[in-house]
């Protein structure tokens, strides 16, 4: 086989999921906190408020570290739609703690649990990365761009871009981050 | 076309992205890595006293034989790179006929399509890329209005290929396990819009003239010796220089370079015999029956003679060969 261009690795994937896994306790730091107002017991709802203190926490850190720490390139726009469905379809999983009981045996949190692992493992494998209800709080909107002629990707950007505005963007697991900034020659 | 002094003063993009290189078959792809910030502003020093080099040097035009020494740059327009003329009739390509490579101009079209918009680029992953082999590394700064590319023809990985081991030197030497990226202190070519700079001699030759594309590509370059009805190769010639050919690279690159000569189409074979002549060589070492005959051992020869690689000592009058060779005036 030959040495020349990228390989496929399975380590490379291996970072990307991790990437992605942190995003997923993201996009759920909400429902944490929903769970931690509706359980009874102390313990549970220090568990849930610090799972979603955390999620907040760590959108802060990613999108902040992308955008100070790594140097954007340039993308063209040429279309964008707003992915707000795609959101809102998510958002059903939201309904997960208004179905729960306030104060949950262990047979309940085994079953929270593996709904919960289940959707780790469609988010991580899937595209759903995109679909973020924090990144919202967050003010971020999350739009389906068409850029520099034929590429297509999801963006997170607070104000809706128009066509054929400059924009710099950072990769963050998998889509774009508008990083701000102007592009002026130095 | 743009002077020394216009590029000297050229103005460099906010964004700098990072584009690796290489060779899928006959065509030159990229893919972007993501670059900390910090990478910046030492990448854009080193942009900056690449252009600097070329207010500093002396320009000259270029040809596809010429040669640059160490105190000059070529300037010059995609347009002047060595194109061969597309003699297929439309209609009239059969299926057995094999598909001509990309030349020169075509390859660095191509390139500066690629280095255009490096943000259309698929971005790499790290551990993709490592130990793995590139053709080149390319800094493209874009701004408001175009982008500029500094590319270098190195293979930023290639450190991990030597079997090295690399250590981090702290109060316990550790080992660098992470793929590390050697960047060079100078670049090769600086391509903007349509226009290049090249800073080093072999820039443009090592760039897109890759051997293993020139041996891969001798069959189309055989057919396009079978095209040159004023040279009549016979089909057992043309046997020998493929055969010739297949067996050493580097005289496939020869081949490769003979093919993109404008005077090749113009060539008969009393022009041949003629310059054989006047080189104090027998012509029947090279024309029998008024037609090109070569031997195997002969095809380096021969492509030496269609290539006019040969001249005089202006003072002792030996014969010699030109390995670098200048067009130094038109007329």
């Amino acid at each position: 086989m030959s040495d020349v261009g990228p390989r496929y690795s399975p380590r490379a994937e291996l970072t990307e999921a991790a990437a992605r896994a942190r995003l997923f306790l993201s996009s759920y730091a909400a429902l944490f906190g929903i769970l931690a107002i509706r359980f009874d017991g102390l313990a549970l709802r220090l568990v849930c408020l610090g799972l979603c203190l955390i999620g907040l926490a760590d959108t802060f850190r990613i999108t902040h570290s992308a955008r100070s720490r790594r140097e954007p390139y340039v993308i063209t726009i040429d279309e964008s739609e707003d992915t707000g469905g795609e959101v809102s379809g998510y958002l059903a999983s939201y309904l997960l703690p208004f179905v729960t009981v306030s104060a949950p045996g262990w047979r309940d949190l085994l079953a929270y649990s593996l709904f919960l692992v289940v959707g780790l493992v469609i988010y991580v494998r899937s595209n759903l990365v995109r679909v973020n209800p924090t990144l919202y709080l967050f003010g971020y909107r999350v739009l389906r761009v068409r850029y520099n002629t034929s590429k297509k990707q999801y963006l997170l950007i607070r104000i809706a871009p128009e066509i054929g505005q400059m924009l710099s963007v950072v990769d963050v697991a998998g889509v774009m981050l508008d990083a701000g900034g102007d592009d002026a020659d130095c | 076309m743009r002077t020394a002094e216009q590029w000297t003063s050229r103005t460099l993009g906010r964004n700098a992205a990072l584009v690796l290189g290489w060779r899928r078959g006959s065509r030159i792809v990229g893919g972007r890595l993501n670059l900390a910030r910090d990478m910046n502003s030492a990448l854009r020093q080193r942009a900056r006293a690449a252009l600097a080099q070329i207010g500093e040097r002396t320009p000259r035009s270029y040809d596809a034989a010429a040669q640059l020494e160490d105190d000059e740059v070529f300037l010059l327009d995609v347009d002047q790179l060595p194109s061969h003329p597309k003699r297929r009739e439309p209609g009239k390509r059969s299926g057995a006929e094999i598909e001509s490579p990309p030349d020169e101009q075509e390859e660095a079209s191509a390139l500066i399509d690629l280095l255009a918009k490096p943000g259309s680029l698929d971005p790499l992953l790290a551990d993709g890329v490592r130990g793995r082999i590139f053709l080149f590394y390319a800094v493209v700064f874009t701004g408001r209005d175009s982008s500029i590319a500094f590319l270098k023809r190195h293979n930023p990985g290639a450190v991990l290929k030597t079997d090295r081991l690399l250590g981090l030197l702290g109060q316990d030497v550790t080992r660098i396990e992470d793929p590390v990226l050697i960047f060079e202190p100078d670049f090769d070519l600086i391509i903007e819009g349509n226009e290049l700079a090249a800073l080093t001699p072999t820039a443009l030759r090592r760039l897109f003239i890759d051997l293993d594309v020139a041996a891969a590509a001798v069959p189309a370059h055989v057919a396009e010796l079978r095209r040159l009805r004023r040279l009549r190769f016979p089909e057992s010639t043309l046997e020998t220089i493929a055969k010739a050919c297949a067996k050493r690279r580097l005289l496939a690159g020869r081949l490769q370079s003979l093919i993109q000569t404008e005077h090749l189409a113009k060539l008969t074979v009393e022009m041949v015999k003629a310059y054989v002549a006047g080189i104090d060589e027998d012509p029947r070492r090279y024309i029998r029956d008024g037609k090109l005959v070569v031997t195997e051992e002969d095809v380096g020869a021969l492509i030496d003679v269609l290539d006019q690689r040969h001249y005089r000592g202006g003072y002792d009058k030996l014969l010699r060969r030109a390995d670098r060779t200048s067009v130094i005036r038109q007329s």
